[in-house]
């Protein structure tokens, strides 16, 4: 083999790690926006329920005749920021963020309840 | 079957075993399960460039098969089992290409030995949870394969010099 097809095989050998990085890393950044798809269900005192994004932030109002909570969506984690109740519990949970998590304002009838974009249905696994 | 192919593929064999039970002495790890160093791919790797694709075979799939009952377990033989042959047929194909030095062959041969142990895993524990672990396994498996491809340049060379086994001529083989 002579030097100048091996240096144009190693050539072709750059290109192809460079590219298989390029994949992995456009796998990365698609799996990522996957994660922050990641939605919260909010249900109601009258049992209606709402699903929301974490990724957009917003605030939402609730006032009924049980009293007024104020959820606030930012930074993909959701909290109940404001309510009227005697306790204030479901304020001092604070925010939350990860799958599964869940605030409740018993006294308000309303509840919120992070779910994964992707359901798991596995409890461990081992290699 | 000539004395030399034996004692070639007998010493090709040990010395797969060997490297898989160094690499288990050495705590290399990405912090990720399943990565590997695949020093035993370099062996695989001499034995397709100096020899051949058959034998290459054999050695691999005999290295899983009794690597597993020496230190793993039955899961642990097919998991190898499976990267081994997908890695060695896309490797004996990258080679055919001719498009590849020995690096890039060792970096698809790396690469699609994880890919190969994925798509197992993929049937046993579920496809959604697997994928997390493409692109990392795509990273490991392109920085092992550069590794032993390095290692492969720099040894091929001298065996195929080697006086012991009479050259590795096409009458070997």
């Amino acid at each position: 083999m002579n030097l100048s097809k091996d240096k144009k095989l190693l050539r072709n050998d750059l290109a192809l790690i460079a590219f298989i990085v390029c994949i992995a890393v456009l796998i990365i950044l698609i799996a990522d926006n996957k994660a922050k798809s990641s939605y919260a269900i909010i249900n109601y005192s009258d049992g209606s329920k709402e699903a929301v994004f974490l990724s957009e932030d917003r605030t939402i109002e609730v006032d009924t005749e049980l009293g007024r909570n104020v959820i606030s969506i930012h930074d993909n984690s959701i909290c109940i920021c404001e309510a009227d109740c005697k306790d204030e519990l479901c304020v001092k949970q604070g925010e939350i963020c990860r799958a599964g998590e869940s605030v409740v304002c018993l006294p308000h009838k309303i509840s919120i309840l992070i779910v994964d974009g992707e359901e798991s249905n596995l409890d461990s696994m081992t290699y | 079957m000539k004395t030399k192919k034996i004692v070639f593929y007998g010493m090709s064999i040990c010395l797969a075993l060997i490297l898989s039970y160094v690499e288990s002495l050495i705590p290399f790890s990405f912090g990720i399960p399943g990565i590997k160093l695949g020093l035993s791919n370099l062996v695989i790797m001499i034995i397709l460039y100096a020899g051949n694709f058959a034998g290459a075979f054999v050695v691999s799939a005999l290295k899983a098969i009794i690597t597993g009952f020496m230190f793993g377990s039955l899961s642990s033989i097919i998991y190898s089992l499976a990267g081994g042959i997908l890695s060695l047929v896309l490797m004996a194909f990258a080679k055919k290409l001719k498009v590849f030095s020995e690096v890039g062959v060792s970096v698809i041969g790396g690469i699609f030995h994880n890919m190969g142990q994925l798509f197992v895993a993929a049937f046993v524990v579920g496809y959604s949870v697997v994928n997390y672990y493409i692109p990392y396994l795509l990273i490991a498996g392109a920085f092992t394969g550069v590794l032993i491809g390095v290692i492969t340049r720099l040894v091929l060379p001298n065996i195929k010099r080697m006086s012991f086994f009479g050259g590795f001529d096409d009458s070997l083989y």
